[in-house]
């Protein structure tokens, strides 16, 4: 075998060293001793075989299948919705804008909910909120942009005059926070029992015959002028999700 | 050894290398290649044929593992500056000689590309 002196061997070193700083330095790594045609057809291969067992395209396939499985899931929500609506949003003489509910607030200082429709939707203040179903949820207290605060039913400062079906006996239904809703002005004659429903009256700034909720405690007390009627709100038995906003502006 | 025999033990080692040894054996990549080239080295007694096929075998893993040029050619070139360094100040011809020198030029090997790999 051909002995390989000191003085090849550093010619070799030298031109080898003198390759890698061609192409390091002067060639700026066009990688000149390794041709990209080769390079991409070395990568093209590879990719190749990687994905020879169809992995990739699966992953990809069952990605698209959740997004339309996702996308069905949401046109059917919506149609159910709409078609629950379309009887309630021919019974008032106002606009209506389809609206979804994102956040709720219960704090000790209030009830709260927050609609995903602004001004830019129509909306504006003292608009009233209800589901697809007629049940009050409650009205639009600030309108920012693109989103809204719901002043809830169940909040206080809400107010709505209300009367018992099928009975000619008429209160102010005031919301008490976790105890639900307060009827008030109910004297002791009036005729009312535990289980009767409660729908708005259309006397005041929000449209008549919306459900407002059920007795569901009455305290008689002869003493005094008027009874101590606890209403059980029906939109507790009700989804949230999706709401009409009727605009009485 | 025939020319195209040790091509075809070269492919093998890089194949391996990168699947089965690190896998079954918890080997680092690239650890059998360069004992691969070290061995070709010593075999050949670095002769011009043993540092030609050496440069183009390397020079090919380079491209298989996309490694910069000179990545591993410059560490097998200094390896082999080590074997003879080794030949003139020893006398490397019984085995035990050669094993150690082969662990040197290893070692030599190993060293080189980390440095060669943070400068290019």
């Amino acid at each position: 075998m051909a002995k390989l002196s000191f003085k090849a061997f550093f010619i070799f070193l030298a031109i080898i060293v003198g390759a890698v700083f061609l192409n390091k330095y002067i060639a700026k790594e066009e990688l000149i001793f390794y041709p990209k045609s080769l390079i991409n057809l070395g990568s093209y291969l590879f990719t190749k075989s990687e994905n020879f067992s169809g992995n990739d395209k699966l992953k990809r396939n069952q990605e698209l299948v959740f997004s339309l499985q996702a996308k069905i899931d949401n046109l059917e929500n919506e149609n159910d919705f709409l078609r629950r609506t379309a009887r309630i949003s021919q019974r008032f003489n106002y606009p209506i804008v389809y609206a979804g509910i994102f956040n709720i607030n219960l704090t000790p200082n209030g009830y709260n909910v927050l609609l995903n429709k602004g001004v830019q939707d129509g909306i504006s203040e003292s608009d009233v909120v209800i589901t697809a179903e007629g049940v009050l949820v409650g009205k639009i207290q600030k309108v920012m942009e693109n989103f809204s605060r719901v002043l809830f039913i169940s909040d206080p400062q809400f107010k709505i005059t209300a009367k018992v079906i099928n009975s000619g006996t008429t209160g102010i239904v005031r919301g008490a926070l976790g105890e639900g809703l307060y009827l008030d002005f109910i004297v002791q004659e009036d005729e009312i029992k535990e289980e009767d429903m409660l729908i708005s009256t259309g006397s005041d700034l929000f449209p008549p015959a919306l459900v407002v909720g059920s007795v569901d405690y009455i305290e008689t007390n002869a003493t005094k002028m008027f009874k101590k009627v606890r209403i059980r709100p029906a939109i507790k038995d009700t989804q949230l999700s999706r709401v009409l906003v009727i605009k009485i502006k | 050894m025939k020319t195209w025999l040790v091509a075809v033990l070269f492919l093998a080692v890089i194949f391996i290398d990168g699947i089965i040894f690190p896998a079954l054996f918890g080997f680092r990549e690239s650890f059998l290649t360069i004992i691969f080239f070290v061995v070709l080295l010593l075999y050949y007694e670095v002769s011009f044929r043993g540092l030609v096929l050496g440069t183009a075998f390397s020079g090919f893993a380079e491209f298989y593992w996309g490694l910069e040029f000179g990545t591993l050619i410059l560490p097998l070139l200094a390896s082999a500056g080590a074997f003879f360094l080794l030949n003139r100040f020893f006398n490397v011809r019984s085995g035990v000689f050669i094993i150690i020198s082969g662990v040197i030029m290893f070692i030599v090997f190993w060293e080189t590309s980390i440095l060669v790999a943070k400068i290019l």
